[in-house]
């Protein structure tokens, strides 16, 4: 507690100092800007001047007031942290008015406006400096006033800022009574501070001369300047290079993608034909075989029937030969009955003879002779007759016969002929399918050459890999190069000797590999060249 | 019988590219990476029809490689077409002196490399 007075006792001494020493400040600034003006042609116009000051003063003497009130109550700190911030941000302020003064001294001695201007200017920044402080201070004391904490632990600090305040102000007054000292003194110092900077650029230099003895700065520098030339060179031919790897593997990648698409147009025109093909002709295809199944049953029929006909004709054949045998044994006895008829007429003959020997004995027996002879001629037409019927017979049956295979064959003729329509039927309609599958299998092979010839475009694009991969190992293989010789500049660089040589292979370097470049085909100059060389040439 | 034709070229990539279209074409292909592996082939008793190569190869390039198979007993006649990104008239030039039938310059479509070859290999 008895700390807490004594800092408190502290905080009011201090607060009263600052305030008598700020409020002197404000007095003198007025008195020596009243002055000022009334020495160098003071002017009318210059009132608002001191209306300023005069406000920024009683500004000013207020938050000094209010300051002086804060300081007889039991003030309550800000944190550590926030008081910290507060004093940067006061000494920013304090540094901004040095920097006002200096800039107007600076303005003013540059210029060499006269001193009444210079003054003014110097006032007027001096006062909204001070306003600025005062803002600060304000916003200081708001703060202090709003929040708790320790005041024995950070008063202090608020004394330490008000102290520098009061001398800063100390400071500025001193400046203010003799702002051309004050001036020729900035300019004094600004002077040394030249004079010093050149100093220690002259030790620099010396230290480099030092550090590289024998290396000729001009020389080195335009050593360097050539090899950073022929490395951007370098770099540039590679740039082209990289750019034309770029525009052929786009190029590469474009075509790979349109012959992709052909591709899989081509697949799928395919698929699509095939898939519409058997839509349509299927049903087509199923009749046929419909009907062809029904063709192949009558054929099957008719095969039958032209295998039933040798077993009727051997049956006929049978019939035949019987028929013909009975009646051969019918001729036989019409022979027989010949052969009897021509014995009893020379029979009858010889006893009509024997008769007319027998004279009248014989006149009856004369009377049977003739009626036997009669008997016999009788018999032998009998027989005759017999005969020709048969003959008659025969001609018939084997006519009959004749006939009947005639009906037969007719009929086999017109299932023969009606086989022949389904036959010809399932011609027509194996044809059908032969030349739809013709038809079919032309289009999927007109199909299989695109696709063949795109997969032979696609196989051929894959060479760019190889196009792209040796540039890329040309860029690579100068890089190396190029790289080397500047790991052997970088190191020369603190020894003694010229890097003429390093010049000298790099520039080769270079030559070597633009010419190498200039060897291979660029598709980017084909692309505009008209003149270029043919990319396929048969010698 | 299917023409023979040898594929020299060191990237993979390429003998994959041109022998696939080459197959498709209904040709036999023979491969080697470089000019002595080709030259092993050639000597022991490898008779193609056609010779396509690289020019830039290691171990020996086409140049080297035409020479001297150019030397070879009855490769005299035999074409041989060089498959390169090379495309200067020097390097040509070297070519046809070499005993090149002709010069391709990568990347050459399929279609392409069998309207050259139809032109040098008339019965294929």
């Amino acid at each position: 507690m008895a700390v807490q007075s004594k800092n408190n006792a502290e905080f009011k001494k201090s607060a009263w100092r600052f305030f008598l020493i700020s409020t002197g400040f404000a007095v003198v600034l007025v008195g020596v800007s009243i002055v000022f003006h009334s020495t160098l042609n003071f002017r009318l116009g210059r009132y608002e001047d001191a209306l300023f000051l005069g406000l920024a003063w009683g500004v000013f003497s207020v938050s000094q007031w209010r300051l002086l009130r804060l300081s007889q109550k039991t003030v309550k700190l800000l944190p550590e942290d926030q008081v910290d911030a507060n004093n940067a941000t006061l000494r920013y302020i304090f540094n901004r008015i040095s920097a006002y003064v200096q800039d107007n001294l600076a303005f003013n001695n540059k210029s060499n406006v006269d001193f009444s201007a210079a003054s003014d200017k110097h006032t007027i920044a001096l006062s909204k400096a001070i306003g600025v402080l005062n803002t600060q201070i304000t916003h200081l004391t708001e703060t202090l006033a709003q929040h708790d904490g320790d005041i024995d632990q950070e008063f202090h600090l608020f004394d330490d800022v008000a102290t520098q305040t009061a001398q800063t102000i100390t400071q500025y007054l001193t400046l203010s009574a003799d702002i051309d000292n004050a001036l020729r003194e900035h300019i004094t110092q600004i002077a040394t501070s030249l004079d010093d900077l050149k100093s220690k650029l002259n030790t620099l230099n010396r230290k480099q001369h030092e550090a590289l003895p024998s290396v000729d700065n001009t020389q080195n520098f335009r050593e360097i300047e050539d090899i950073v030339y022929l490395h951007l060179s370098i770099d540039n031919a590679i740039d082209e290079q990289l750019k034309v790897i770029s525009y052929d593997t786009h190029q590469s990648a474009l075509m790979l993608l349109d012959l992709m698409r052909h591709l899989s147009d081509d697949a799928e025109s395919i698929v699509k034909y095939i898939s519409n093909a058997n839509e349509k002709n299927i049903s087509k295809m199923e009749s046929d075989m419909e009907n062809s199944v029904k063709f192949i049953i009558s054929i099957e029929k008719f095969i039958q029937n032209i295998q039933e006909i040798p077993d009727k004709l051997r049956a006929d054949i049978a019939a035949i030969q019987s028929a013909s045998g009975v009646i051969d044994s019918l001729a036989h006895l019409v022979d027989s009955i010949k052969e009897i008829s021509f014995q009893t007429d020379i029979l009858a003959v010889n006893a009509a003879i024997q008769a007319a020997h027998a004279g009248e004995a014989g006149l009856g027996f004369k009377i049977v002779a003739d009626e036997v002879r009669k008997l016999a001629v009788n018999s032998n037409n009998a027989a005759e007759m017999i005969e020709s019927g048969l003959e008659k017979a025969r001609h018939t049956i084997q006519d009959g016969l004749k006939f009947k295979f005639l009906d037969e064959i007719m009929l086999q003729m017109n299932g023969a002929s009606q086989v022949m329509i389904y036959v010809q039927q399932l011609q027509d309609s194996q044809e059908d399918m032969q030349q739809y599958y013709k038809t079919l299998f032309a289009v999927i092979n007109q199909n299989n050459t695109k696709l063949a010839h795109d997969i032979s475009e696609v196989l051929g694009n894959i060479q760019y890999e190889d196009v792209v991969r040796q540039r890329v190992e040309r860029i690579q293989e100068v890089m190396v190069m190029r790289n080397d010789l500047l790991r052997q500049f970088a190191a020369q660089l603190t020894s003694d000797g010229s890097a003429e040589e390093i010049i000298m292979q790099l520039n080769n370097t270079l030559n070597d590999y633009l010419s190498r470049e200039s060897h291979h085909n660029n598709s980017l100059q084909a692309k505009d060249d008209e003149d270029a060389l043919p990319k396929f040439e048969l010698f | 019988m299917a023409k023979i034709i040898f594929l020299v070229d060191d990237s993979a990539t390429m003998l994959m590219s041109v022998k696939n279209t080459l197959e498709l074409a209904g040709f036999k292909v023979e491969t080697a990476e470089d000019g002595v592996k080709a030259m092993a082939k050639l000597t022991a008793g490898l008779k193609p029809d056609l010779i396509i190569t690289d020019i830039n190869m290691p171990n020996m390039g086409g140049i080297e490689f035409i020479k001297k198979a150019r030397a070879l007993p009855g490769f005299r006649f035999l074409p041989i077409l060089t498959l390169t990104t090379e495309s200067q008239q020097g390097r040509r030039d070297e070519g046809k002196q070499a005993g090149a039938t002709g010069w391709l310059v990568k990347p050459v479509g399929g279609a392409d490399l069998l309207k050259v070859i139809k032109q040098v290999l008339p019965g294929a």
